[in-house]
């Protein structure tokens, strides 16, 4: 792994290249914004927390963590760079986690520059800053897992259009597993595997998180969906090289 | 291996690895969570492992879930999941001293008999009939049976207080008992103005959970040696021997909880409508109180611009602050005291003022104090007040901070030196006296601090005050099981905007006075225009040119000053919406702003450089 810092700090110096990361950070705030204080009604609500600042937080990356995936695999597919990465001396998991690492990292700092929110909430009252805290964790936890998944699908696809829409489908398929929507429709199936898929939801774990308990099993079920997403992308890389 | 794995079966293994793993971690590590929130709302607290420490028979949990039923309420099951391993830390904790049973109740089983019998609750599902239990019942080795009929899914806060509060039911064999004696009828009865029959107050109903109630009557002349908290209630012309009784089972070490009030708004009072007399309603110990060191101010209430509660005023009236209807915050509850020190805010209405009288021989602790933006007022005003904003407009600030609630201990005498008559002497003093006081009634009262849901026919509370959470605090307290306290008062309830609130009280403070100078040149207009419109009929019908002139100035005059006084009242909220506004510029719009700059300013910086 001893070239996985490069390819980390390659990729990350890359995202600050382009005037794009900047209008995918403001749009992030802005939208989160207006999310927070138009829908979820947070100053009329008077109370200090930032219940209605995270609840929208699983919807918004439903759109925008893609976006950031999209191009991790893509790209370098589409304008051939990839043929030279994998004739440089790294390995398939080097490249996966550097470039994950350098696009969840990236994500991170878009989430902490909503800071003027726990500003906000500190400044008009008490809040437990525990559960804002965790709230923090659960969301950066969320964006991770999102994009694993993007990842995955922009290392399946050629195109960056058709790598996001595959993302936002998987991820919105991760979100709804624990919707009753979706359960009633496997009223058929035993209850083990409803329980499952009902596990798998991204909605129930994060909302746990944010309550301010983190649970071992929700912090391995956000660190194992990544993993597994990332070894998936190593091995859909793979394939394709050899296709 | 590594062409496995680099292929599709490799992708399906890696799927693979991870369900069994998140399954696996799912039966393995159901316990180890870090508590982030403040008050630890999750985690089982000291108060509980007292209880499970001092368990001496066995107990026995059954918790019906019905898991099969309940397949697709994620919600629901997540929750259970939640109780289930509480309960099982509960029996980790105890020692082996609590079994734990898990029932999934099938229809038309015996378990579902079983379930029906402890008097759980089933809770339908859908049209198609399915219904789901999810409860506890415990029994103890002597058969007493306690139950949680459901667990509300908003409530998990309360979760831990609540099971142990069954637990510590079961643990104690018998009941504490409770004499209640009072003058309001909490047992519910009928409301004359409403017409309507009125429930019993939730206060007691939360009492009789944990304690044997034993109701006593106002002229009783000897409250009962079983008896360990005397709970007395709105005392209104006591008779002589009660009072006497009340004396001396006070002096002999028996725990008195009063609750006193100079104008009790819980109480109907003689007559029907408002503007009755306010002494009716009042009620004092007075003579009893003397004997302690202690008074309730006569005829006085507590009026507080700090404290002062939003009250609704009707539809399409705005709520006004209510200068006797008082939220006791934190900072004004004694945070020394077992009773008061974990309790976020108490509720009270037109509550009196306590005082230590001089030269008392007992302590005197103040356990709710007002703020020092506050005065006492006639209580006979609560009778007749109309438009509670007269209070707030009438206020002057004495600086001095007044007690509402005290707790009286130390050594006393009696009341009745002489004995009463027909009655010979009694005990004439005691080394330690242990008396709660509180100058308000109607904190116990339901709409001052609890909302009650009805859950198909069960009374579900949802308080939204600590009001009742005080009274068995007290009365655990006072009768000496108080290890619960420390696991009931964990939640918190609200965490309100303290800067809004403060600008709301400051922009009244100074609109109040120009709208009360807007509103007396109003009514002076509107009688003059009156007077000029209804001319003396002895003088001419026909008003005069300079009348008219003067009745159509009065006129525009009326409608300026209406304009005006609207001006006011929209300014009352200006601040709050302006600070709104500002922050949600600061949060949608200034990093945003701030990073669009800086991003130009590097281009600039960078295009000169490379120039």
């Amino acid at each position: 792994m001893s070239q996985l810092p490069v390819i980390f700090k390659r990729e990350l110096a890359s995202y600050f290249a382009t005037p794009l990361a900047y209008v995918f950070i403001v749009i992030f705030l802005v939208l989160s914004g207006v999310f927070t204080f138009y829908l979820g009604g947070f100053y009329e609500r008077g109370q200090a927390d930032l219940t209605p600042f995270f609840s929208f937080h699983t919807w918004l990356y439903l759109f925008l963590v893609p976006a950031i995936a999209m191009r991790l695999w893509a790209e370098e597919r589409k304008s051939g760079s990839i043929e030279l990465l994998m004739t440089l001396p790294i390995t398939r998991f080097e490249a996966v986690g550097g470039k994950f690492l350098a696009a969840w990292v990236f994500a991170g700092i878009a989430l902490l520059l909503t800071f003027p929110m726990v500003i906000t909430v500190n400044y008009l009252g008490e809040p437990d800053n525990g559960v804002i805290a965790a709230g923090y964790l659960g969301s950066w936890l969320l964006a991770g897992a999102f994009l694993a998944i993007g990842s995955c699908m922009s290392a399946l696809a050629k195109n960056q259009v058709i790598a996001f829409i595959l993302s936002v489908a998987v991820c919105f398929l991760f979100i709804v597993s624990g919707l009753p929507m979706v359960l009633d429709a496997l009223a058929w199936a035993p209850q083990w595997l409803i329980d499952a898929v009902a596990s798998l939801s991204f909605l129930i774990r994060f909302d746990s998180i944010s309550k301010g308990v983190i649970d071992l099993r929700d912090l391995l079920y956000f660190v194992t969906l990544i993993v597994a997403w990332l070894a998936a992308t190593a091995v859909v890389v793979d394939l394709k090289k050899a296709a | 291996m590594k062409r496995v794995i680099y292929s599709g079966a490799g992708l399906l293994l890696i799927a693979l690895a991870f369900l069994v793993f998140n399954g696996l971690s799912g039966m393995l590590f159901t316990n180890a969570r870090l508590d982030l929130t403040e008050q630890k709302l999750y985690t089982i607290s000291e108060g509980t492992e007292r209880i499970l420490d001092g368990l001496q028979t066995p107990i026995e949990l059954h918790f019906f879930y019905s898991d099969e039923t309940a397949k697709e309420l994620v919600a629901l099951r997540n929750y259970a999941r939640r109780v289930e391993e509480m309960l099982r830390a509960y029996q980790r904790a105890s020692g082996g001293k609590l079994k734990l049973h898990v029932i999934d109740p099938q229809p038309f089983s015996e378990e579902e008999d079983r379930a029906a019998e402890f008097g759980l609750q089933a809770v339908p599902l859908n049209q198609g009939g399915d219904k789901v239990y999810f409860g506890l019942a415990g029994t103890n080795a002597e058969g007493s049976t306690q139950i949680i009929p459901f667990f509300p899914l908003d409530q998990e806060e309360f979760l831990e207080y609540e099971i142990s509060r069954l637990v510590q039911g079961l643990a104690a064999g018998e009941l504490p008992v409770v004499g209640v004696l009072s003058g309001l009828q909490l047992t519910g009865g009928f409301d004359m103005r409403t017409q309507q029959a009125t429930p019993p107050w939730m206060v007691l109903e939360e009492v009789r959970q944990l304690f044997h109630i034993e109701s006593l009557r106002r002229d009783v002349d000897l409250i009962p040696t079983n008896v360990s908290v005397l709970l007395l209630i709105h005392p209104k012309d006591l008779p002589e021997q009660t009072l006497y009784a009340i004396d001396q089972f006070v002096l002999r070490g028996g725990k008195l909880l009063a609750f006193v009030d100079p104008h009790s708004e819980a109480d109907p009072g003689m007559g029907i409508g408002p503007g009755e007399f306010g002494e009716e309603r009042a009620s004092d110990l007075e003579p009893l109180f003397k004997a302690w060191g202690v008074r309730m101010v006569p005829q006085r209430a507590l009026a507080d611009a700090a404290y002062a509660m939003s009250v609704g005023m009707g539809a399409e009236r705005r709520p006004v602050r209510h200068a006797g209807w008082l939220s006791l915050p934190r900072g004004a509850l004694d945070q020394d005291d077992v009773t008061t020190a974990a309790l976020e805010n108490i509720t009270v209405a037109s509550a009196g003022i306590l005082e230590p009288l001089e030269g008392a021989t007992t302590r005197f602790t103040p356990l709710f104090s007002s703020s020092e933006y506050s005065m006492p007022v006639e209580a006979e005003r609560f009778a007749t007040l109309d438009n509670p904003e007269t209070l707030l407009l009438g206020l002057e600030p004495t600086g001095e901070r007044y007690t509402l609630a005290a707790r009286i201990q130390g050594p006393a005498k009696t009341a009745f030196p002489n004995g009463i008559e027909g009655r010979e002497k009694g005990i004439q003093e005691s080394q330690s006296i242990n008396v709660i006081a509180v100058a308000d009634t109607d904190l116990l009262s339901d709409r001052m601090w609890v909302q009650v849901q009805d859950f198909f026919g069960q009374r579900i509370p949802q308080p939204w005050a600590d009001n009742g959470a005080f009274v068995i605090n007290a009365l655990d307290n006072l009768s000496g099981t108080d290890a619960l306290i420390s696991v009931r008062s964990r939640g918190r309830f609200t965490r309100p905007f303290v800067v809004v609130e403060t600008l709301q009280r400051q922009a009244e403070n100074r609109f109040r006075e120009k709208e009360e100078v807007l509103q007396q040149r109003l009514a002076d207009t509107e009688q003059k225009l009156a007077e000029l419109q209804s001319p003396d009929p002895e003088q001419a019908l026909e008003l005069t040119a300079e009348q008219e002139q003067a009745l159509r100035q009065f006129m525009q005059e009326k409608v300026r000053i209406r304009k005006e006084l609207r001006e006011v009242r929209y300014q009352l909220n200006a601040d709050i919406e302006a600070l709104g506004r500002t922050l949600k510029f600061a949060n949608i719009a200034l990093v945003p702003l701030v990073l669009t700059l800086g991003v130009l300013a590097l281009w600039l910086w960078r295009r000169r450089r490379s120039a």
